[in-house]
């Protein structure tokens, strides 16, 4: 009866060995790869109905983010603006500016801009925007340096880890610079906090 | 446990839930198992290899099932749920039953979310009821239609409007018949008067089937030390029940030796439960009660009641009559009662006649039209009417205002869809007698009694224009137009019912093998209108733990003779009408008496279809029946209990003190490694009083409102999957003739110890600073250790995906709460302590209760007040000083985990 195996099999064996259990690596270690951008999503750029560019309203002027994002310092979530915030100013300012024309067509149609959200949290997470604002998170913290931003993108992870790093830091003192903002001091690792 | 070794000083006898456990001295497990779960015998039997092929195939199906993402799609379509819009808070009232219920709509972005009690009104006080809080999933229900349709087909407003407008245009109404559901409504009143003069000949009738006129007033106790109720339900569902249970729990906190309730019926009610004396008779033998009383006779009284006789004939004393005895004995009560409540007329029904002459009028041909506006009188109008017939028969032409399609909508030729409740302008008398504003809390397109009436005066007007013009007030500012409302002298009728002048019938000698009928409205679904509301349907009726159907009570004796087991059926014939029903045993139940739940068996209410067995069929207005004929069928159904599957395996669950020092609590403190650290300001804890929880189930729905929990339908509850976060137990001692009732909230414990942690794979379910169990539903991954870990079976897992918008049996996107997350499946969940509310109060989104505390939603809604909530950090707090009390004890309290919800015993009279 002839063997299965040949003399050279055993040889041939060993010499795959090593690249199979490369390629497995590269392939888990890729793949993490994929799915960590996949979640953080760094650098997205999401398209907006009307050209906006925060740079130019916030070198140019003297708004700050809750001229336009009502609910920032004190809401529950920050907002993004309707029309008519964006009229108190254009209504007349720029009128005939052609980038503007969207705007001014749906106040006439009595259409709502919907403005896409960059930083946005799954439904299970409760987070309140103004707390942050309170205990002095700096927006670029997690927002990233808007007032560079032609066109806003997403600067920082908005992953758990991202949120509970700077959760351990502010209940162990590490970091001086925020202060737990509302009434009745807990752990800010309570997985209640933002979970429920 | 229950061995003369232990630490607690105790004198509870035996504690039973059910008449099999009664008699099981045995307690065997595989036994109480095989009980507990039939279908589980079966699969006793199955050898090893098939055993081993069942594994390899759910192994091999569960990890097929695991590739789709069957979640996302549906958790996309759920969200939007954070960023609804503004929050806002509006008042309204509620019509239960024909009276007002006030309370404070809470809208995100003008959607309902949550519905609770007015602080200001007289009926509601600030707490609820189930039938108010599931007005909210009623609001949602997905089979309502909005147009109206005329001769079959669906038309639109204007030529409805247009159809209404022609009957004050033609003649003087004559062949116009008007059949009303009474409504304490001053503007239905007036209305009522317009249309008779613009049209003298139309005639009105109307029909309630539990009448709206004989309901008791508020009640007021004071140097009342002894109250007997015969046959009264005050503390039973109804639009009074907030306001009764909320007085008599002042009235018994306040001093419990002293004050005394005495309780004579035929069939348990919830306010049998509470009676410190009950007393329980035959229909029959209860008027001879009644009357020997009356007569000051008690010789022919049994022996055991002897000594109640004389203290109820001797002694002042507060006399409430209901309708769970005969309209005879009624009367008599009547004529003995030193102390009668006057209940004031709601409504004013002097202007229209008894459904039995519209009967007549429509047997004779004499009406063209029949316009009946609202309730569903082919389903529940008086049996010998033979309604649906009638209607059927006569070739009146017909016109059917009502919120849902039913029975009644089916056999009209026209329907009208009714405004639906939340967005109606009127005004209601509450059951004090008080009028009040109905507003729209939200949107919703529809006509309303009122508006249809002013069409046919020829004054066609809004349903905001006409409660105006009620009042005088045109123009004024809505919270102006109320208060005016609230102080008009239109308040009260102020009529005392007019003698009935009918001469009530004394129950005749009833032959042996005869038996009396009980009626009464179901606890949830009420008269049957709720039925199409699966939050009411889900709930376990607290005296048989029945849900989704009822059944008829009977005593264990009668079933015994009858060769009757629970779920068995029977016939049931009186003056030629009989229906088929299925019995349950009911401890503390009259011989030779049946209770009969009214409500169940609709034909044509969507969900509520065919559920249960209907007994309007034998119905005739009496509430109390005698001379039924019995026959058992032989057929069998399968009753659906929601609460047999979970409960704490306590033999002391429910405990009694005998007084208010009594200690119950360990002798010593034993000794324990366990030294927490409690890091956090706040503490949170929960004292539940077990000696005012009257088991009316609201903290149940309020929870299941507050929290986003599913409905899992009949079959669902049937295996024991029902998700309710708090069940509320209900336990017996003594004999199944006449035993001690107690009911017990059941949310999760918060066990500072709790087993359930430790055992989860994935730290989906931790401890908070603040001591509260948190849950983590992203992080589950649904393995259910925690669950079979839970000594107190608090734990419900999603084993569907029971949120499916397209299930539709459940509430829809908009209602659900957007502060708490809504669950997919596969998922575990559990009482939370309402953390959402406590976030809430803590970022100052909300401002809780009086001193500034968070509150949980069960504590809110309670009638009693007996859910306290709180910080057990603060020794002053109300929930640090229950906690200290005497009568404060742990469930399971041997197993030492620590619990943060704990339990007042219930307190007796000393003997």
């Amino acid at each position: 009866m002839a063997q299965i195996f040949s003399r050279s099999a055993d040889r041939r064996l060993r010499i795959l060995a090593g690249p199979i259990i490369l390629c497995a690596i590269a392939g888990i270690v890729g793949l993490k790869w994929y799915v960590k951008n996949q979640e953080e999503k760094i650098g997205l750029v999401v398209a907006q109905p009307i050209e906006f560019s925060h740079r130019q309203h916030i070198e140019n002027t003297e708004l700050i983010c809750a001229d336009c994002h009502r609910g920032a310092h004190d809401g529950p979530q920050a907002l993004l603006p309707g029309k008519s915030i964006c009229l108190e100013c254009h209504d007349d300012l720029f009128r005939g500016t052609p980038k503007l024309q969207p705007l001014h067509e749906a106040k006439a149609k009595g259409l709502a801009i919907n403005w896409k959200p960059v930083s946005k949290l799954p439904e299970f997470v409760h987070f309140h925007h103004g707390v942050h604002f309170e205990a002095n998170v700096e927006c670029s913290n997690c927002h990233g340096d808007v007032s560079k931003m032609e066109s806003v993108s997403r600067a920082k992870p908005l992953t758990m880890d991202f949120c509970i790093d700077c959760h351990r830091e502010s209940q162990s003192g590490e970091n001086s610079s925020t202060k737990q903002a509302v009434s009745w001091q807990r752990d800010l690792t309570d997985c209640s906090v933002c979970h429920y | 446990m229950a061995d003369s070794t232990s630490p607690f000083t105790d004198h509870t006898p035996k504690l039973w839930r059910r008449l099999d456990e009664l008699n099981d001295e045995q307690r065997n497990i595989t036994e109480r198992a095989k009980k507990l779960f039939p279908q589980l015998t079966k699969s006793m039997l199955i050898d090893r290899r098939t055993a081993l092929r069942l594994m390899a195939a759910s192994a091999a199906l569960a990890a097929a099932s695991g590739c789709a993402d069957n979640s996302s799609k549906a958790s996309e379509q759920r969200m939007g749920g954070k960023s609804k819009g503004p929050v806002e808070d509006r008042y309204t009232l509620l019509n239960q039953n024909g009276t007002a219920f006030g309370v404070v709509v809470r809208t995100v972005g003008g959607n309902p979310v949550k519905i609770e009690g007015d602080p200001d009104h007289p009926a509601s006080l600030g707490r609820s009821n189930v039938q108010a809080q599931a007005a909210l999933l009623s609001h949602y229900d997905p089979d309502r239609i909005d147009l109206p349709r005329l001769g079959g087909k669906e038309t639109d407003w204007k030529k409805c409007r247009e159809f209404l407008a022609s009957f004050s245009e033609k003649g003087i109404g004559e062949g116009l018949h008007i059949l009303l559901q009474p409504t304490a409504s001053p503007t239905l009143e007036r209305m009522i008067r317009e249309v008779k003069q613009r049209l003298p000949a139309t005639r009105f009738y109307q029909y309630r089937p539990i009448p709206l006129n004989n309901i008791i007033p508020p009640i007021d106790y004071q140097s009342n030390n002894l109250v007997i109720s015969f046959g009264c339900d005050f503390l039973g569902a109804g639009p009074g029940q907030v306001r009764h249970a909320a007085d008599y729990a002042e009235f018994r906190r306040n001093d419990r030796q002293e004050s005394k309730l005495i309780v004579v019926e035929s069939v348990p009610t919830l306010t049998g439960a509470q009676a410190d004396e009950h007393v329980i008779l035959e229909p029959r033998q209860l008027e001879q009660f009644i009357q020997a009383l009356n007569e000051g006779d008690i010789t022919n009284i049994a022996p055991q009641y002897r000594d109640l006789a004389n203290a109820i004939i001797n002694e002042p004393r507060l006399l409430l009559k209901g309708n769970g005895i005969s309209a005879n004995a009624g009367e008599i009560a009547k004529s003995l009662g030193a102390v009668e409540l006057q209940s004031p007329q709601l409504f004013d029904d002097s202007q229209c006649a008894d459904i039995s002459a519209l009967h007549k009028a429509l047997e004779q041909d004499e009406a063209d039209h029949l316009m009946i506006l609202g309730g569903n009188p082919v389903y529940d109008a008086p049996a010998r009417l033979n309604f649906a017939q009638t209607l059927s028969r006569s070739r009146v032409a017909s016109t059917y205002l009502g919120s849902e399609w039913n029975e009644t909508a089916g056999l009209c030729s026209n329907y009208i869809s009714e405004t639906p409740e939340l967005a109606q302008w009127g005004d209601l008398r509450s059951f004090d007698s008080s009028v009040g504003l109905r507003r729209p809390v939200t949107s919703g397109t529809g006509m309303t009694a009122i508006e249809i009436l002013s069409h046919l005066a020829g004054i066609p007007e809004s349903g905001e224009m006409l409660v105006r013009k009620t009042y005088d007030a045109p123009d004024l500012p809505v919270e102006q137009l109320a208060q005016k409302i609230r102080s008009s002298t239109n308040a009260a009728n102020n009529m005392n019912p007019p003698p009935s002048g009918k001469v009530q019938k004394p129950l005749g000698i009833m032959p042996d093998n005869r038996f009396a009928l009980v009626f009464a409205p179901s606890p949830h679904i009420w008269d049957g209108s709720l039925a199409n509301n699966s939050w009411t349907q889900e709930l376990p009726a607290p005296l048989t733990g029945l849900a989704w159907g009822n059944a008829a009570s009977i005593a264990a004796s009668t079933a015994e003779k009858l060769g009757l087991k629970d779920g068995d059926e029977i016939e049931i014939s009186l003056d030629g009408a009989s229906i088929k029903i299925p019995v349950i045993q009911l401890p503390g139940q009259a011989e030779n008496t049946l209770g009969l739940p009214l409500g169940y068996g609709r034909k044509m209410a969507a969900i509520g279809s065919v559920i249960g067995h209907g007994v309007y069929a034998l119905f005739n207005g009496n509430f109390v029946e005698q001379g039924a004929l019995v026959t058992k069928t032989g057929a069998h159904h399968d009753l659906i209990f929601a609460d047999r599957f979970m409960a704490a395996d306590d033999d002391k669950a429910v405990r009694w003190v005998t007084s208010e020092t009594e200690q119950l609590r360990r002798k010593e403190e034993a000794p324990s490694f366990f030294d927490p650290e409690y890091r956090a300001e706040k503490q949170w804890g929960m004292v539940i009083d077990l000696d005012i929880c009257i088991g009316c189930n609201a903290c149940t729905i309020a929870c299941q409102a507050e929290n986003n929990i599913p409905v899992v339908g009949p079959e669902e509850t049937a295996a024991g999957r029902a998700m309710h976060w708090i069940r509320v137990d209900r336990y017996h001692r003594g004999p199944a003739e006449n035993p001690d009732t107690a009911f017990q909230p059941v949310p999760c414990m918060h066990c500072e110890l709790a087993p359930c942690e430790p055992v989860c794979p994935v730290g989906a379910t931790t401890h908070s600073s603040e001591g509260i169990n948190e849950m983590t539903y992203n992080r589950c991954i649904g393995t259910r250790s925690c669950s079979n870990n839970c000594p107190y079976k608090v734990r419900r897992f999603n084993w569907f995906d029971y949120q499916a918008p397209d299930r539709n049996v459940g509430m829809s996107t908009e209602g659900q709460n957007p502060r708490v997350t809504v669950r997919d499946r596969g998922v575990m969940e559990k009482c939370t302590f309402c953390v959402q509310r406590i976030e809430a109060v803590r970022l100052g989104d909300d401002k809780g209760g009086e001193d500034g505390m968070p509150v949980t939603a069960c504590q809110q809604t309670c009638p009693t007040q007996a859910i306290i909530f709180g910080d057990l950090a603060d020794a002053q707090s109300p929930v640090a000083k229950a906690r200290a009390e005497p009568r404060n004890y742990s469930l399971l309290e041997d197993l030492n985990l620590k619990t943060r919800t704990t339990y007042l015993a219930k307190q007796t009279r000393e003997v």
